[in-house]
């Protein structure tokens, strides 16, 4: 066995032992009348320091014991419920990774045979390309990402957030109280949210951790064509100084996956990125209004530490095949 | 009765983690599983802990005792140094020999050294180092908060050995390993006498071809070993890989016999749990083996 470990040396807990048999027994005396020196100390410095510095709140704790930190934060059991075949159960406290996988917006867009252009489409009228049927979702990333930040009152936390091309979200959410949350949930619902409520839990210090599926209200949006495969590289140079104006850095944009679709090609960008809510919204407003093909048709936040967060965001881009 | 220790196993690498819950003294498995993340959690141990909180959260676990990690050779130093009779020091001689070999301070690194055949009289060293950013980020007061600070820090290359020590024993016949992941793959020899070789290929150059090319160059060099190979990594569960690999071994002039490494013997496993990821996880088994 290779007895491998670097992790530094960590001291275990003080554990009390059992006195060695055949200790000599002046010893043991002796401290046993230290110990009794101490307690008494102890308790005049006790006795003095109580009669001199006692203030009401010291009272107050003492007849009215507070519950244990243990005891207010005790982490709820969550519930989930599936709906249908077409909307798969979302995994109970799962991580965000997992639930992004139970995300599937092919199951919802009607007539989704047809845009299938490898051969797979069920309709006879034509095949239609996915950025014709999906339009560069570029848009509604800026519209969720805006719908969350209005529609959030004070006393809101998220614990994690999805947004999936073309226009479906996840959201894993802690509330203060139940009102906050219900003036959170018609918030969202006066912007035209379609809304789920997958699993619900309260902590006992009245807190309540819930999750949110559904699909943002998408108008119509301006479609756009195929680019040219020669300005994929400028594409991406232009959505990097886009974001860095914006003071988003993306890690990640240096790792284009190119695709091949016989007809077309399909550049993926999966990019990660630490910048705060708000610079992002401002970057998918800078980058809705923007000429830039590229489209963001994944994004998973979740918060890193206290006060900050980390998004993924996966970016797609259509272009022609021909160089 | 004696109370049974249960260890918690993960490996990591850049976009998943596998995980084993695992009571190492009856060599018993309760439960494993393979997780992808969306970030690199050796860079940032917060996606780890953030991961493995959701994970925790959504399986009923039983009390875990304690916790070892495995990282991927490749993200930190291993070497094997041969010692000679005239060094006085063996420790001073490894760690001589490491400061030389790197472009950078040895005090960047935190370093553990393994002798071979005993630390008295060692003839051989396997050496593994890390960069110590990446073990403060273990001990950080954060990781210790969400309860998922390792007690134990270990190459996978290290915890896959003793697993193949526990589970199939090693003599002086030299054995071969090779873990495949999407982005790396690795292949070892070791024997008795500890690691006997460690070839790594990265994510550009990993291909069928090379991988086999890699195995002959092995088999030629050992070549009283027998010519069998245990598969195990993310590519394992690919069965299109592993059935173009096997044959392909099998074609070779020198036919390698290669198995997906799906078994463990003289491990038991928890009745009414699913098992099918073992292969992928076995680096987080292994790690188990040196919780304290």
């Amino acid at each position: 066995m290779i007895k491998s470990n670097l992790m530094p040396y960590r001291p275990k807990k003080a554990t009390f032992m059992a006195p060695l048999r055949g200790k000599i027994k002046q010893s043991k005396k002796k401290s046993k009348n230290k110990f009794v020196y101490f307690l008494f100390f102890l308790l005049i410095a006790a006795a003095v320091y109580y009669n001199f510095f006692r203030t009401p709140q010291d009272e107050e704790a003492i007849v009215m014991p507070q519950a244990s930190r243990e005891a207010q934060v005790a982490v709820p059991q969550l519930i989930a419920k599936g709906f249908s075949v077409e909307e798969p159960v979302v995994p109970v406290n799962a991580s965000v990774e997992e639930v992004v996988k139970t995300l599937r917006p092919e199951t919802r867009i009607e007539g989704k045979g047809e845009w299938s252009v490898n051969g797979g489409g069920k309709g006879g009228e034509g095949q239609r390309l996915p950025f014709e049927e999906r339009p560069c979702p570029k848009q509604a990333f800026y519209l969720m990402l805006n719908t969350f930040y209005e529609a959030t009152p004070d006393g809101i936390g998220y614990l994690d957030l999805v947004y999936r091309a073309p226009n479906f979200y996840f959201a894993r959410v802690v509330a203060v109280d139940a009102k906050t949350r219900a003036s959170y949930t018609n918030n969202l619902k006066s912007k035209g949210v379609a809304l789920a409520v997958i699993d619900s839990a309260s902590y006992r210090n009245g807190n309540v951790e819930f999750s949110l599926q559904g699909s943002i209200h998408l108008p119509a949006e301006r479609k756009s064509g195929l680019t040219q495969a020669s300005k994929i590289n400028s594409e991406i140079l232009t959505l990097r100084s886009l974001a860095a104006f914006n003071r988003v850095r993306l890690a990640g944009l240096e790792n284009p996956v190119e695709e091949n679709f016989g007809i077309y090609r399909r550049v993926v960008l999966k990019t990660t990125t630490e910048a705060d809510y708000t610079s992002l919204l401002d970057f998918a407003d800078a980058l809705q209004k923007s000429d830039i093909s590229i489209g963001v048709q994944q994004f998973v936040s979740r918060p890193q530490g206290s006060d900050k967060m980390q998004s993924a965001l996966e970016f797609v881009l259509y272009a022609t095949n021909n160089r | 009765m004696a109370v049974q220790k249960t260890c918690l196993g993960v490996e990591i690498n850049q976009d998943r983690l596998k995980i084993a819950i695992v009571e190492p003294e009856r060599r018993n498995i309760i439960k494993i599983d393979a997780i992808p993340t969306s970030g690199d959690s050796l860079s940032d141990t917060s996606i780890y802990a953030s991961v493995m909180g959701s994970w925790v959260r959504s399986n009923l676990l039983p009390k875990i005792d304690s916790m070892a990690v495995a990282f991927p050779a490749h993200n930190g130093i291993m070497r094997l140094v041969n010692i000679p009779k005239e060094a006085e020091q063996a420790h001073d001689y490894v760690e001589w020999e490491f400061a030389s070999a790197i472009n950078s301070a040895i005090d960047d690194y935190r370093m553990d050294v393994a002798f071979y055949p005993n630390a008295k009289k060692p003839e051989r060293a396997i050496v593994t180092a890390v960069h110590k950013k990446l073990v403060d980020s273990f001990c950080s007061l954060e990781l210790e908060r969400s309860g998922f600070r390792p007690d134990c820090l270990i190459a996978d290359v290290c915890a896959l050995l003793n697993l193949l020590e526990v589970s199939e024993g090693l003599d002086s016949q030299p054995k071969c390993v090779l873990k495949a992941d999407e982005k790396f793959a690795t292949v070892f020899w070791g024997n008795e006498t500890g690691l006997l070789a460690i070839k790594l290929l990265p994510k550009d150059f990993l291909s069928l071809d090379v991988i086999l090319e890699y195995l002959e160059d092995d088999c030629k060099r050992f070549h009283t070993a027998k010519r069998n190979v245990k598969f195990c990594g993310e590519l394992s569960a690919n069965a299109d890989f592993t059935e173009e690999l096997t044959k392909a071994a099998k074609k070779l002039r020198d036919s390698i016999d290669v198995q997906v490494w799906n078994s463990l013997h003289k491990f038991s496993f928890e009745k009414g749990r699913d098992f099918s990821k073992l292969s992928q996880c076995l680096g987080a088994v292994g790690a188990t083996l040196n919780c304290t």
